[in-house]
């Protein structure tokens, strides 16, 4: 039942365009571009937050020690710059699209869940992008040990947004055949 | 000077997470953008042809707001960090008690067999959580009060996450009761 009603979503996206050739594409090749940037987005933050909540204290033998044993202070700047790009795209390029056309159409559905946990994952985003500069700050070379706690915390937020995202942005995206 | 150029970049980050709920729950958007006629108006305004957004205007609002407080912040002097900390740690203690107190109404209320009105006016927990505040502060340790903690950074931050999860709780309420059932 549900499958058959999500299919109305696809349908409601190529009405709302009106080519559906290019604009569609466009979407999609965003969407690809938006999906790998999280991908590296999390590889990077999940290095540093393991990292720092699990630091490496002798030689790394394991793979689990190589993943944390890496200079993670470096990937600050990476990170920061994938985070504004990811939210450019998502939220300037993709946003409007998903506003126009599935949400409205997941809200006529029902679909409550799918449509609050997508609101959060606007507002985490916000909050976190917000973040960034106190980000930046507390992970500045050379790395103050006092301000370890903080800079455990703030990474700790951040890396909880992006995982976020990150599912809940797949579960929207692939929401359609979940049920089917 | 208690803060340097860079101690503005932690401010920056605390005041925009305030500035973003107070800015998506009271509705202050700069702008709203029209995403089906491609059109922007200051300020917020109604929905048009098709949905109206207010996000990029609540980013905006907050963005402008928090960077004033930043700049704001970079000229307190050191005789102002105490009062600086006091502050948060009063208003901190405020919004925890304000929302016991509200919780604490809305039950005495559901359960009460009499029609207890005042119980839903929001002065009620409000100043009830004022006056528990101001009596809490006279117990707050000195250590809590002497320098800026740099903790609010993420502790206000998250604080604002929870929020917005509890002002969202009407989408998932009635999915997390059908999975119960």
């Amino acid at each position: 039942m549900n499958a058959r009603f999500l299919t109305a979503i696809v349908d409601a996206n190529r009405s709302s365009r009106g080519s559906p050739g290019g604009r569609d594409a466009v979407i999609t090749a965003l969407l690809l571009i938006h999906g790998l940037l999280a991908a590296a987005l999390i590889g990077a933050i999940t290095h540093q937050l393991l990292s720092v909540w699990w630091p490496p204290r002798a030689a790394p033998g394991s793979f689990f020690a190589r993943f944390r044993a890496v200079n993670v202070a470096s990937y600050r700047n990476a990170i920061i710059i994938m985070f504004v790009i990811e939210t450019f795209i998502g939220g300037v390029l993709l946003y409007p699209s998903y506003r126009v056309s599935s949400r409205v159409v997941m809200e006529q559905l029902r679909l409550a869940a799918p449509v609050g946990i997508f609101d959060l994952k606007e507002h985490f985003s916000t909050v976190a992008l917000g973040l960034l500069p106190a980000y930046w700050y507390y992970w500045r070379q050379p790395l103050s040990a006092e301000r370890a706690s903080i800079r455990k915390f703030l990474t700790t937020i951040i890396a909880f947004t992006i995982w976020w995202n990150f599912l809940v942005g797949h579960f929207t995206n692939n929401i359609r055949g979940l049920w089917s | 000077m208690v803060m340097s150029f860079y101690r503005a970049f932690p401010v920056f980050s605390t005041a925009f997470a305030v500035l973003y709920l107070l800015a998506a729950t009271f509705n202050y958007a700069l702008f709203t953008y029209h995403p089906l006629l491609h059109e922007l108006d200051l300020l917020a305004q109604p929905a048009k042809a098709g949905p109206a957004m207010y996000w990029y205007g609540w980013i905006t609002t907050a963005a402008i707001g928090a960077f004033v407080v930043a700049a704001v912040a970079t000229f307190v002097t050191e005789r102002w960090e105490r009062w600086i900390q006091w502050t948060i740690t009063f208003a901190c203690t405020y919004a925890v008690f304000y929302v016991i107190a509200n919780g604490v109404a809305v039950f005495i209320y559901d359960r009460s067999s009499y029609e207890l009105e005042f119980l839903k006016h929001w002065a009620t927990p409000a100043t009830g959580a004022l006056v528990a505040t101001v009596i809490a502060s006279f117990f707050f340790p000195v250590r809590w009060t002497q320098r800026v903690w740099s903790g609010w950074t993420g502790v206000i931050p998250l604080s604002v996450m929870l929020v917005f999860v509890y002002l969202l709780r009407g989408w998932f309420i009635p999915s997390v009761g059908l999975i119960l059932k």
